[in-house]
C-alpha cells in the first residue's frame, strides 16, 4: 500500500476587527507568521495600536505531513474584497466573535453571508470569544440564532490566545469536512 | 510624525493634500488621478477622475501596500518604498509619504503614454512637497 501523500489544506479566519484572528493564527503558527499590518486610525471601532489590512499568514504541521495553511483577513467591511481573494481555495471559514461588541449577532450575520459558499458546505466553525467579560449571548443563544436561520454550525466559546483552544475549533473544522467528503463520496 | 485618527487627519490637511493633488491632475503630463489615504485604509482627498469610487481603492492601496512590504520583508531586499502597477489603459503608482511613518500613501494613476521616469519622479516630487507642507504644518 502506498503512503499517502503529505496535503495542504487553506483554512480561512475572519470576524470584526479586534476579534482575535491575528491572535489565534499566532497562538498555533510553527512558522513565523506572515502579518501585513497598519496603524489603526479608527479608534472608535476598536482601540488598538494596529490593524491588519492585508491578510495573516501562518501554518500548522500535522502528523504524516500534512499542511494547515491558516489565513486570516481583515475584519472591516471594506476589505471585502480582499475576502473574496483571500477566501478562494480555502476548504472552510473560522469565524471569530467578540462577545463585547453591541451586536455580535449583526457582526456574525456579516460573516455568514459574505463566506454563504463556506457555509453551504458544511465548513464553517464559529467560535466566540470574551465570554469571560461577556457572558451574553451564550452559546445557546447563537445556536438558537443559527437555528432561526436553518444553519446547523457548530459553536464554541474561545480564548484564542490559548493553543488548545484554537487547535479545537481546526480540529472539528477539519473533522467536519472530512465527514462531509465522506458523505459526498 | 503619526496620525491617531484618519477624521482628524481628513479635517485638518485635506484641503493642503487636495491643493497638492491638484497640481499634479491638471499638470497636463499625463496624470488621470490622485489620492491620499491612511495606510488602513481611508481615503483623506482625491482629485482627478472616478473620484467617487476612492473610497474602495483607499482600502487596496492599504492592502497591497502592507502585502508589498511583507514581501520586501520577506526576501530581505531592504526597505518598502512603492508599488508600482502597468496596464493595458494606464498606470499607477503607490508610494509612501516620507516622515509619515509609512502612516500616509501617495496613490496616482497616469495615461499609458507616460514615461514611468517621469511618472516616478511627478509622484516622488508630490510626496516631498505634502511632507515638506506636513512638517512644516506640525513643526
Amino acid at each position: 500500500m502506498m503512503p499517502e501523500q503529505p496535503q495542504e489544506h487553506k483554512i480561512l479566519f475572519t470576524g470584526t476587527m479586534g476579534a482575535g484572528k491575528t491572535t489565534a493564527i499566532s497562538a498555533v503558527s510553527g512558522i513565523k507568521m506572515v502579518k501585513t499590518e497598519a496603524a489603526n486610525t479608527d479608534r472608535a471601532l476598536f482601540n488598538k495600536a494596529t490593524t491588519t489590512v492585508g491578510f495573516d499568514y501562518g501554518e500548522v504541521g500535522l502528523d504524516g505531513g500534512h499542511v494547515l495553511r491558516l489565513y486570516g483577513t481583515p475584519g472591516q467591511e471594506r476589505f471585502s474584497f480582499l475576502w473574496k481573494i483571500v477566501a478562494r481555495g480555502a476548504i472552510g471559514v473560522i469565524i471569530l466573535v467578540d462577545n463585547s461588541r453591541p451586536d455580535p449577532f449583526q457582526d456574525l450575520a456579516l460573516y455568514l453571508d459574505n463566506f454563504k459558499q463556506f457555509v453551504a458546505i458544511g465548513g464553517v466553525v464559529i467560535a466566540v470569544g470574551r465570554t469571560e467579560s461577556h457572558q451574553w449571548p451564550s452559546v445557546s443563544d447563537y445556536c438558537a440564532y443559527l437555528e432561526a436561520r436553518d444553519l446547523m454550525l457548530p459553536v464554541f466559546a474561545v480564548d484564542v490566545r490559548q493553543s488548545e483552544d484554537v487547535l479545537m475549533v481546526l480540529d472539528v473544522l477539519f473533522n467536519m469536512l472530512e465527514v462531509s467528503d465522506a458523505e459526498s463520496a | 510624525m503619526t496620525y491617531k485618527n484618519s477624521a482628524q487627519l481628513r479635517q485638518d490637511y485635506a484641503q493642503m493634500f487636495s491643493e497638492e493633488l491638484q497640481k499634479l491632475t491638471t499638470s497636463g503630463d499625463g496624470v488621470l488621478a490622485a489620492q491620499v489615504c491612511t495606510s488602513d485604509g481611508f481615503e483623506v482627498a482625491v482629485s482627478g477622475r472616478h473620484a467617487e469610487s476612492h473610497r474602495r481603492l483607499a482600502a487596496m492601496v492599504s492592502s497591497l501596500q502592507a502585502l508589498g512590504a511583507a514581501v520586501v520583508e520577506e526576501t530581505e531586499i531592504g526597505t518598502y518604498r512603492n508599488l508600482i502597477i502597468e496596464a493595458t489603459e494606464g498606470k499607477c503608482i503607490m508610494m509612501a509619504v516620507p516622515g509619515t511613518g509609512g502612516d500616509i500613501l501617495l496613490t496616482v494613476i497616469a495615461s499609458p503614454q507616460m514615461v514611468f521616469g517621469s511618472f516616478l519622479l511627478v509622484c516622488r516630487n508630490t510626496c516631498q512637497a505634502i511632507s515638506a507642507r506636513l512638517l512644516g504644518v506640525a513643526a
